[in-house]
């Protein structure tokens, strides 16, 4: 599977995808704490809050399906997680 | 009924299938507020002035300064510290003499958000602070006017399609201001200009129905990758602005 990151994420980061090993099934709140802990601060605080939460502004979408619920299991046929912080550039 | 300047002036696009006539005559009875008309909303508004539009409400505060012009296609080297507004009324006039424009030299607030979204048929969302785009999703929403959101960082940028109280909104997925936006973002003009030009197509699709408007519809183009990408998005029945209409 892959991670793809857009808009602010990817350009924090410094990445535009991340390939994943699925072991087993993982919710997606669970892949994003993963992910957060790899990447460096400035890019992590787009992703959890200081207490540990998900961001809720965070878009997040499945194979091109947006997902609201973050405990979406992730199953192995899933092709891509696609994680953008909101845009709002004019 | 068109005039047959109208006719003239519009004959390539009255053959574009699903327009024609009627569609012309939808556009030039059709008013639309663009907020701002900096390097996405400006080459927007140029081209629902060459489609036609009846008239154009122009909102953008404040003057122009030298950081500004390698987006802002409407401006002028020669208007530094003048009125963005004004300067962008004056390019669409010269450009389409026949579009009524209204420049507002100032931005969407909440005194001035109502009011303005009352005015227009459908509202085209190119501000770049979320705090403005809200406040205009939920007048247009509340207000059952058509509403596009268009908006850009680096060398992405995103389009929402939204039939106010039919489709998802914009605060269906972006319910408030997120924490780490910041005003200065980075934009090469084209990409900026090429994003305006998928919101104004969409805003044509919503008023005319020339073809489907891409509503329940994440639009998103990243031009680091040449790629397009559709995130199918549902309704948020617990959205601040839609969940209870």
């Amino acid at each position: 599977m892959k991670i793809i990151l857009q808009g602010q994420l990817a350009v924090t980061s410094g990445l535009n995808s991340i390939s994943h090993e699925l072991a087993e099934k993982s919710s997606v709140e669970e892949l994003i704490h993963q992910l957060a802990g790899q990447l460096p601060k400035e890019a992590k605080s787009l992703l959890v809050k200081d207490d540990g939460s998900i961001r809720n502004s965070l878009f997040v979408a499945i194979d091109n399906e947006h997902v609201r619920d973050y405990s979406t299991l992730v199953s192995s046929e899933v092709r891509e997680l696609i994680l953008m912080p909101p845009m709002a550039g004019g | 009924m068109l005039e047959d300047i109208d006719k003239d002036i519009y004959a390539w696009q009255l053959n574009v299938p699903g327009f024609g006539e009627e569609g012309q005559e939808i556009l030039r009875n059709s008013t639309a507020l663009v907020s701002r008309v900096g390097g996405l909303g400006g080459p927007l508004a140029q081209s629902l002035a060459a489609a036609g539009f009846g008239k154009i409400i122009l909102a953008h505060g404040g003057d122009l300064r030298p950081d500004d012009l390698n987006r802002q296609i409407l401006m002028h080297h020669d208007g530094l510290g003048q009125s963005r507004a004004s300067q962008a009324a004056e390019t669409i006039t010269r450009f389409n003499p026949r579009i009524e424009t209204l420049a507002i030299d100032s931005n969407i607030t909440e005194g001035n958000v109502a009011e303005l979204v009352a005015q227009a048929d459908i509202i085209f969302s190119c501000a770049p602070l979320f705090e403005e785009r809200l406040l205009m999703n939920r007048e247009a929403v509340s207000q059952k006017k058509f509403f596009v959101d268009s908006a850009m960082f680096d060398l992405e940028g995103q389009v929402l399609a939204v039939h106010p109280q039919v489709s998802a909104c914009l605060a269906c997925i972006v319910e408030a201001p997120p924490v780490g936006w910041q005003r200065r973002f980075p934009v090469i003009g084209a990409l900026s200009a090429m994003i305006g030009q998928m919101g104004a197509l969409e805003g044509i699709k919503l008023l005319t129905k020339m073809a489907p408007a891409q509503t329940n519809t994440l639009m998103h183009y990243s031009s680091r990758e040449a790629q397009m990408r559709k995130f199918k998005i549902t309704r948020n029945p617990n959205c601040p602005h839609c969940g209870h209409l």
